[in-house]
């Protein structure tokens, strides 16, 4: 079992994706720390057998950089049973990698029949809200750790919505005691797509409990903004992130790109960027707020 | 409108351009609720033309990307996926392909496409099964002669088997050092391959008629039953050397408790 060698997630990583995997064990990279994509290492012989290709390089990728997990297909607002095959290997994986947290998304992505392999947003209701994060606390008491949940990108929204989307996720944290990914390409993406602003989308979260901040670039479809993760970094986005850091300078930031992938040193000017605009928020900060801000792993 | 049935139209307007879902949807902005819709089906499609184009890298190569992508869109309307792991996704895949190729100028005489597409499938199901233990030689050696002649040894779960009337297994070779032959002729006798897991990488090896008849019937044959059909004598000879490569990884005894 590969023992990681620091949970200390601190300033920028980036998401471990597969053509990136042989270079970052080539070389010697300055990178504080990787965010792993949980679904790509579940497969049904991946957790059963030590020898796997992706697991045996994943193990070693464990054992040069700091993890976390994130995931796509827990479902956490579905109303299909929560899948426990899935949670098992999850679990699993979460013991293997050391990862320091698990972090997945508040959707729903099946059916007891059908599949998507997309995000679903939810309705905003208070069913919805209780829903989810009962369904939070039971992931949480299986891994015996908080999780982290990252809002989605949306391109619709629902007439039965009886609040904002802030006022939703802030409900369900509160409910389930779990712990925040703030991404915010997603409330940029958002803002455009379906109104509203990101700011009003800031201020009704409980930004104290936001553990890790999500950046993406997205694509221009003309009529709406995909969150392709396909691009670098949008100007308003990066101005958005400032906004947010002069509240929580110190949350680990990750990047994303998942399409169209570059070069393992674009990736790492984004997070470098992303580094320095942390470095900037903290020097900016009284000593006592600062101390107020600081983070710890859940 | 409850949380569930929100859920269930969403999930067949994606799946199927049900419209159910756009009734409950907020109207203004730039796109209509259709429209919205159609940004998340066409997402989920893409997700499986990918999962598609990672499995049947040959089959792509062969037809060209505009037509596999065309026919993963018509796969993936009427085949809906059911589980989250999307390596998991495709198996009738090779069917469907050859029976849309079949109406293509072009593509009609391709008549190989679906050992092809069986043979892609089982090297992808290779790699991602789970990785077996060795041969329990030790137990095996320390039944008495009649039990061991009583017991069905069992297949690695990485093993696979295919006969063809194609030379797939030329073509698989093309495709290992990056190339496709110009074309394919019908053998004038078939081809028997077997599938496996070499380290890390699925691997094809060609065997004979008797060997893959006996790797067939390994699972649900006894040996004693076995060793009294002639043709799979010489087959039965090779068997400690389908051990040594991991072919074999277990054997079991019809009642006993551990297989």
């Amino acid at each position: 079992m590969p023992v990681t060698p620091s949970h200390t997630i601190r300033s920028a990583g980036i998401g471990l994706r597969t053509p990136h995997i042989k270079p970052l064990l080539e070389q010697d990279w300055d990178i504080p720390w990787l965010e792993v994509l949980t679904d790509n290492f579940l497969s049904k012989g991946n957790l059963l057998s030590g020898t796997n290709l992706d697991l045996a390089l994943l193990d070693s990728i464990c054992e040069r950089y700091p993890v976390t997990l994130h995931g796509v297909n827990l479902s956490l607002g579905g109303v299909a049973p929560l899948d426990k095959g899935y949670l098992n290997a999850m679990k699993q994986l979460y013991r293997r990698t050391s990862a320091a947290w698990v972090s997945e998304h508040a959707c729903f992505s099946h059916s007891t029949q059908h599949q998507s392999h997309d995000l679903l947003p939810l309705p905003y209701t208070a069913e919805a809200v209780e829903h989810m994060a009962n369904r939070i606390s039971q992931v949480q008491d299986f891994l015996g750790e908080q999780i982290l949940l990252e809002n989605v990108s949306a391109y619709l929204s629902y007439q039965n919505s009886e609040m904002s989307e802030g006022e939703f996720l802030a409900e369900v944290v509160e409910q389930s005691d779990c712990l925040l990914l703030l991404d915010i390409n997603n409330a940029y993406v958002n803002a455009q797509n379906l109104g509203g602003t990101p700011e009003d989308f800031f201020a009704a979260l409980p930004l104290h409990r936001v553990r890790e901040i999500h950046l993406a670039g997205y694509a221009d479809k003309g009529t709406y903004l995909l969150d392709a993760h396909n691009n670098p970094v949008a100007d308003k986005v990066w101005t958005l992130y400032q906004s947010v850091l002069e509240q929580i300078p110190e949350t680990p930031t990750l990047i994303e790109w998942d399409n169209d992938i570059p070069e393992l040193e674009v990736l790492i000017n984004e997070a470098t960027t992303a580094a320095q605009l942390m470095s900037k928020a903290v020097d900016k900060l009284p000593r006592e707020a600062l101390r107020a801000t600081q983070c710890h792993s859940p | 409108m409850s949380l569930a049935l929100i859920q269930q139209d969403f999930l067949k307007a994606v799946n199927s351009n049900h419209n159910g879902l756009c009734g409950h949807l907020c109207q203004g902005g730039a796109l209509k609720p259709m429209d919205r819709v159609n940004i998340y089906r066409n997402n989920t499609q893409q997700a499986r033309v990918r999962a598609l184009s990672d499995i049947y890298p040959m089959t792509v190569g062969i037809i060209g990307t505009r037509l596999f992508n065309m026919f993963c869109h018509r796969y993936s309307d009427s085949h809906p996926a059911t589980h989250w792991d999307l390596n998991q996704y495709g198996r009738e895949f090779p069917q469907f392909i050859a029976e849309q190729a079949i109406r293509f100028d072009g593509l009609a005489e391709l008549l190989y496409l679906e050992e092809l597409g069986h043979l892609e499938w089982l090297l992808h199901q290779s790699y991602y099964a789970v990785n077996s233990t060795e041969f329990p030689l030790e137990q095996f050696s320390g039944l008495d002669s009649a039990s061991q002649q009583a017991c069905r040894l069992l297949l690695s779960p990485s093993v696979g088997l295919i006969n063809t009337d194609w030379p797939l297994y030329d073509l698989w070779q093309h495709w290992q050092q990056g190339t496709l032959p110009d074309a394919l002729d019908p053998l004038s006798t078939t081809e028997y391959l077997c599938v496996s897991k070499d380290r890390h990488r699925p691997t094809v090896t060609p065997i004979n008629r008797e060997q893959y008849l006996l790797l067939s019937k390994l699972s649900h044959t006894s040996l004693v039953a076995l060793a009294t059909q002639p043709e799979l004598a010489s087959a039965l000879k090779a068997l400690p050397e389908y051990v040594a490569k991991g072919w074999i990884t277990d054997f079991y005894l019809l009642g006993a408790d551990r297989v």
